[in-house]
């Protein structure tokens, strides 16, 4: 359908932004007088807000929008100032707005209720500009007293996009920091703390009752738990987190380029559209669908498609749509391989000029701007990784990258299997193997490792 | 009841009568409206209100009047709202204006948005028409509308006739407003389909019989399916109670759809419902034409709307189609529906009545060729 070629239609972007920035002013300020604020205001030139707006039912569209977020001002668990910014934001719009007739602020019994709470502590505090404000609202009829805070309607939630959702994102990583929190592994680490101490003494005990020395480590019998516990958590929650933000990026990016090849698409379509119905139709069809690569398994991987090469289309264009994630792993937060990489490139530019031939080659592959992911030149290599997940997601680069150097991975690969422990700590790690002639092409954009022949 | 499908996006159960009595003091009766907006009256109201001493109150007032908001260079009303003023920085302005670029550059963009707005340009026009007066008279005391009350948001979709065809559009028909205090059948008397408009019968022997009952006079049944209990309407004497074969289903045993009640829509109020937002309904009339309504809104009545009680349902939005025309002259509205009629390759085929008249009947009025005819009303006869 047309439509899910177009992000849903968001009147309200930038607005948030906004509003935030004449908070921040007004916090500024340290005052709650309503002077200060209006002043604030014309100096921003808030009243503009609304230009731009082409008919007056894009107005009221984009006013209902606006008290939505203004609204949220005002409830806690913002601080009184903002929360008085907030009214103060709300009676601007209201009095502001360009509509014939005035769009009212939709409040239901919660937020209506908390409302009055803040009213009463701003009359116990002698507020009279803000009560003053807040009566006036009241007496010109602002509010539209409703049982939800928006309409409701069947399908509605395929279409909107609550603004709200990157607060429920971090909503979600806090859950994981709640359940793992500082308290949380604080206990857990003097827990640990304290069951060591008592393995020990009690192989102590055991040990001077022998007559032996005086040890630090339990009875071997008595090791049945990891040893590094609270430690290994705190990495892997690290990790994580890194992970989720190198994912993010790489959507954003995706995203965007998704959009761009959208409209690529879009234009293309409307060429077809002008040429003829039927047989462009089919032709776009078959477009989109082989757009999307089948991706061989892991035996063929020196055998995967190459992206959709069209010809007469530039090399930009070439570059774009293979940037189509034709990989489904999780992407090795950028910082982990920009550090391997720079050991080994430093430990090339030693080596110096024996590469410079190689030079262009490599030049050239960045222009395909390719993910992937070094072999890490081993003797070179800090022992072991920070994160217990990294190396893992390394040799799964691998499996879907470009092949030309195919022998020397499949070797080394081969011959570090049997070494590998099930929570891989090294990479492989095997001095008599021609080191790895892989490259890798980080996104962005450093020189990427060289090899040695 | 147990074992009631609820949509996703809907709403837990209100009760309206519940939610109108839950709002405290301050809303209703709310503040005391002095009938003269002027702010000497509103001065006056406020410091009842707020206790302070009206003088206070008017150095308030120039201190937080409206003018404060006003920048110093302001830009007439038409201008402001086409272009965006350059020297402004504010980010909202940015993204409007690559977004007016953008709709500017890709018009299948521009019709989106416009799909994609919420309200509708001829909804616009029908609430704000540009050429209605100003004035607006006082209605007379016994048509006032009795505060407190609610207003409900009822949507009407169009008719879902699941024996013809399988179609899971919902298409929004009717939008209308009404209040807490009317009844069901208040509703259903504004809602207008035109299923209710068709006349039975084969016409083609003779044209010019018309009918005098519409079907709306003929079969004059018809229920709401709300919550799991039928508003049946029995205001006719011949009325048939169309939820009982349901109900017979429903209540045999295995099926785990709990016992189902009957009620009059004569004798309920809105506000004696108890309705989820955003929940689809059935309306049923003409024995198998379906409507789904759905409540997306509830609010408390205000000064500011409509105070006519003749006004209401109102209607806020209708779906607007476009005419069948004629397929001989195309400019016409058609008003005959043929079968098996020669002269048309579609069948059934749709005609005017002159073209009609003259293509099926001769001089004498005798009937040329073989072949049905009835009366059609598309859905713009509807008013």
């Amino acid at each position: 359908m047309r439509q899910e070629r177009f992000p849903p239609y968001n009147p309200t972007n930038g607005v948030r932004t906004d509003f935030e920035a004449l908070l921040q002013k007004f916090t500024d300020t340290e005052s709650v007088r309503y002077e200060e604020f209006a002043a604030i205001w014309r100096d921003m030139k808030f009243s503009f807000l609304f230009a731009g707006r082409q008919d007056d039912r894009e107005v009221q569209d984009f006013v209902d929008e606006c008290f939505k977020i203004a609204l949220k001002f005002c409830l806690p668990p913002h601080n009184f100032q903002i929360r008085v910014g907030g009214l103060y934001i709300l009676y601007g719009i209201y009095c502001t707005q360009p509509t014939v007739k005035r769009r009212k602020i939709r409040v239901t019994q919660d937020i209506w209720n908390k409302i009055l709470e803040f009213q009463s502590e701003a009359h116990q505090q002698e507020h009279l500009d803000v009560e003053f404000i807040f009566h006036k609202l009241r007496y010109h009829e602002a509010f539209h007293y409703c049982a939800t805070e928006s309409y409701v309607y069947p399908n509605k939630s395929d279409t909107v996009i609550d603004v709200t959702t990157r607060e429920e994102f971090r909503e979600e990583q806090s859950m994981l920091y709640e359940l793992f929190s500082t308290d949380v592994l604080e206990q857990l680490a003097a827990v640990h703390q304290h069951y060591h101490h008592m393995k020990v003494a009690l192989e102590n005990k055991k040990n001077i009752a022998q007559g032996e020395t005086e040890t630090d480590m339990p009875a071997k019998s008595l090791d049945v738990i990891q040893q590094d516990l609270v430690p290994g958590i705190t990495k892997a929650l690290i990790h994580y987190q890194e992970k989720r933000k190198a994912l993010q990026r790489v959507k954003k990016n995706a995203a965007e380029t998704e959009e761009s090849e959208g409209d690529l698409e879009e234009e293309d379509y409307s060429v077809f559209l002008r040429m003829g119905e039927g047989t462009s139709r089919q032709a776009s069809v078959k477009n989109k669908a082989f757009k999307k690569l089948a991706k061989s398994s892991k035996s063929r991987r020196h055998r995967q498609t190459l992206g959709d090469t069209s010809e007469g289309e530039s090399p930009q264009k070439r570059r774009k749509r293979q940037k189509a994630p034709n990989y489904s792993l999780p992407h090795v937060p950028v910082s982990m391989t920009s550090i391997k990489i720079k050991h080994v490139k430093e430990e090339k530019e030693v080596d110096g000029s024996v590469n410079n031939d190689e030079n262009d080659e490599d030049k050239h592959d960045e222009d395909e701007d390719n993910f992937i992911m070094n072999m890490p030149v081993l003797d070179d290599l800090p022992p072991i990784p920070q994160a217990s997940t990294a190396p893992k997601s390394i040799n799964k680069g691998n499996v879907s990258t470009r092949k030309r150097k195919t022998e020397a991975k499949e070797a080394a690969k081969a011959s570090t299997s049997s070494k590998r422990r099930p929570t891989s700590k090294a990479t492989p790690v095997n001095s008599d193997l021609p080191k790895a002639k892989l490259k890798v092409k980080v996104k962005s954009g450093k020189t990427p490792a060289r090899s040695k022949r | 009841m147990e074992k009631l499908g609820v949509h996703r996006d809907a709403s837990q159960l209100i009760s309206v009568r519940e939610f109108l009595t839950s709002w405290d003091a301050s809303v209703i009766p709310g503040m005391e409206m002095i009938s003269t907006k002027s702010d000497a009256a509103m001065l006056k109201a406020l410091s009842k209100e707020m206790g302070t001493p009206i003088d206070t109150l008017q150095e308030l007032s120039t201190v937080c009047g409206e003018s404060t908001l006003k920048c110093a260079d302001e830009i007439k009303q038409p201008e402001f709202l086409e272009k965006v003023p350059p020297d402004v920085n504010l980010m909202t302005l940015r993204v409007q204006r690559d977004e007016l670029e953008r709709r500017q550059k890709n018009p299948t963009y521009k019709t989106f948005i416009k799909k994609a707005m919420r309200l509708k340009k001829c909804d616009y026009l029908m609430n704000f028409p540009p050429d209605a007066a100003q004035v607006k008279e006082e209605c007379p005391k016994e048509f006032c509308v009795q505060h407190p009350d609610v207003i409900i948001t009822a949507h009407v979709h169009q008719p879902n006739n699941t024996h013809l065809s399988f179609n899971m559009k919902i298409g929004l028909d009717q939008t209308l407003l009404v209040l807490g205090c009317e009844r069901l059948t208040d509703l259903r008397d504004k809602i207008t389909c035109v299923n209710d408009l068709a006349l039975a019968g084969d016409l083609s022997e003779n044209p010019d019989f018309t009918p005098e009952h519409y079907a709306k006079d003929i079969y004059k049944s018809g229920f709401f399916y709300i919550e799991g209990c039928f508003y049946n309407d029995f205001r006719d004497g011949g009325s048939q109670d169309y939820s009982q074969v349901i109900r017979d289903w429903a209540k045999e045993p295995g099926r785990g759809i709990g016992p189902m009640q009957s009620v009059a829509m004569e004798d309920t109020s809105f506000l004696d419902l108890n309705i989820r937002l955003g929940q689809p309904y059935i309306y049923l009339h003409q024995g198998d034409c379906e409507h789904l309504i759905v409540f997306s809104d509830i609010r408390v009545l205000s000064y500011q709307d409509p105070q006519d009680i003749r006004d209401y349902p109102l209607v806020t939005h209708k779906h607007l189609k476009n005419q069948t025309k004629c397929r001989v002259c195309q400019m016409h509205a058609s008003r005959w529906m043929a079968y098996d009629s020669e002269h048309s390759p579609e069948n059934p085929s749709f005609f005017c009545e002159q073209c009609f008249r003259a293509l099926h009947y001769d001089e004498h009025g005798n009937k040329i060729g073989n072949f049905q005819a009835f009366r059609y009303f598309d859905k713009s006869a509807v008013i």
